[in-house]
Order: C-alpha cells, then structure tokens, then sequence
C-alpha cells in the first residue's frame, strides 16, 4: 500500500522520483515527434504547441549529453527536424539539425 | 506470467471488477490494489480486456491517490501488451490518461504511473492521435528539466 506521502514535485526530497518523470516526459515528447513527418506535417496546432520544447530541448543536450535526459533529447530533436517548421525553430535556437540525425542513429 | 484461464482468476476478477465500481473508497482502493497486482502476472486475452478498461477508466480519474496511482499502475502494464491496445483507444485511456496528468501532477506517484501509460501510448501509431488530442504537450513540457 502506498503511504501518506505528500511530496510535491518542487520538493528538493523528491530530486530522483523528478528525474524519472522529466525523462519520462522527453521519451514520450520523442514517441510523439516520431509522428512529425507523418501524422503532424499538416496539424499546425499541435506544431506550435511542440515549437514551444525546442529552445529547452536544445539547452537540454547541451547540457546534459551523457545522461538519459541528454540522449532523450537527442532523440527528441532527430524526430523533430524532419518537420520543416521545427526544424527552423531548432536552427533558429542554436540546434545544429544535421548533427543531430546523426545522434539518432547511434541512439537507436 | 500465467495465461488467464482457470476459474480462480476468472472468479477474482469479476470480484475485482464489482469493487471497482462500488462507491465506497475503501472498495475502490481494494480493487485498484488487487488489480495491479492481477495484471502484472497474468497475460489477459483481447476479449477479456474491455470490462477490464472500463473498471480502471473509472478508477484512474479518483480523487483518492491510491487509487488513482495502482489502476494507473495496472493499465501501465495492460496496454504494454500490443493486442490490448487498439481496445484500449476505443475504451477512451488516451484522454483518461491525459486527464489524470493534468489532476495529479504534483503528486509524484501518480504522475510516474501515468506517464509510464503515456509514454506506451505515444509509441503506438493509432493511440498517438488520442494523445494529441488530449492537449498534453504543455505538461511535458512543465516536467522536462534542464540542469547541467
């Protein structure tokens, strides 16, 4: 049974349970960006909404490149460059799109 | 993982599911409980699946955490099994899922469950589309940290 714990996500205790759950949340973000040459080249919305994870993406593996987070986020960015306008956005924030295909097929 | 057939699981189920939709909490957590630990050792057939999706869909979104957390646990494993996930689309886990983020993302043990769910239902082509439209991006985005 689970106990009465009431960490939040901003307690300092709870700084492994958050790394799980930021690098949960990059292999989901890389799962859907999967989908940016297919099923999200013409939906726009959804576009801009994952526009808005490329500039901390990028911050990411620049500072993180040996830790899971940093290799989730190389993953993350390969998918993404094969969507032109988040490709632009990568470019635009210091991502070097050529280099990260690259990343990706050592990744997987 | 045993194949679910002989009775006694059969039975333990349906007991299982009865709970699940009982109103007493006490009930509902019995059931998320006992149903997380059902799933995690017995493979479950496709026809088996749908009552199942239905009882864990009404218990994920509970406002008592351990509930919400075991039968998020459970449908975490349920929907790894390929067959099981085309059902679970249709049973509507995709936007219960991005539901519940949205309701328990301060509470760690909910969110790592769910997020588990999560992550398996994006890797899918059909469950991605469901994902999407629960407007859930923002959040991952909230959850991703940068740190040297």
């Amino acid at each position: 049974m689970i106990g009465r714990c009431t960490r939040k996500r901003s307690c300092g205790r709870c700084q492994a349970s958050d790394q799980e759950i930021a690098v949960l949340s990059l292999a989901t973000l890389s799962n859907v960006l999967s989908y940016s040459d297919t099923l999200l080249l013409a939906d726009n919305v959804t576009i801009e909404s994952l526009g808005v994870v490329m500039p901390k993406l990028v911050e990411i593996l620049r500072l993180s490149q040996q830790k899971p987070q940093g290799l989730y986020a190389a993953a993350c960015i390969a998918n993404a460059s094969f969507h032109p306008r988040l490709a632009a956005i990568l470019n635009d924030n210091g991502g070097n799109v050529n280099g990260y295909v690259c990343v990706m097929v050592l990744v997987s | 993982m045993d194949e679910f057939s002989s009775s006694s699981s059969f039975s333990a189920l349906q007991h299982l599911l009865k709970l699940s939709y009982s109103e007493s909490t006490e009930d509902q957590q019995k059931a998320a409980v006992d149903l997380a630990k059902l799933v995690d050792g017995t493979v479950f057939p496709a026809v088996s699946f749908g009552p199942l999706a239905h009882a864990l869909c009404r218990l994920v979104p509970s406002s008592n955490r351990t509930v919400a957390s075991y039968s998020a646990r459970a449908l975490k494993i349920l929907i790894l099994d390929d067959a099981l996930r085309p059902q679970a689309l249709v049973a509507g886990v995709p936007a219960v899922v991005c539901g519940a983020i949205k309701q328990w993302e301060d509470e760690i043990l909910c969110l790592r469950e769910l997020l588990g769910a999560l992550q398996t239902l994006s890797w899918d082509k059909q469950c991605v589309k469901g994902v999407l439209q629960g407007d859930i991006v923002q959040n991952l985005n909230d959850y991703i940290q940068v740190s040297g």
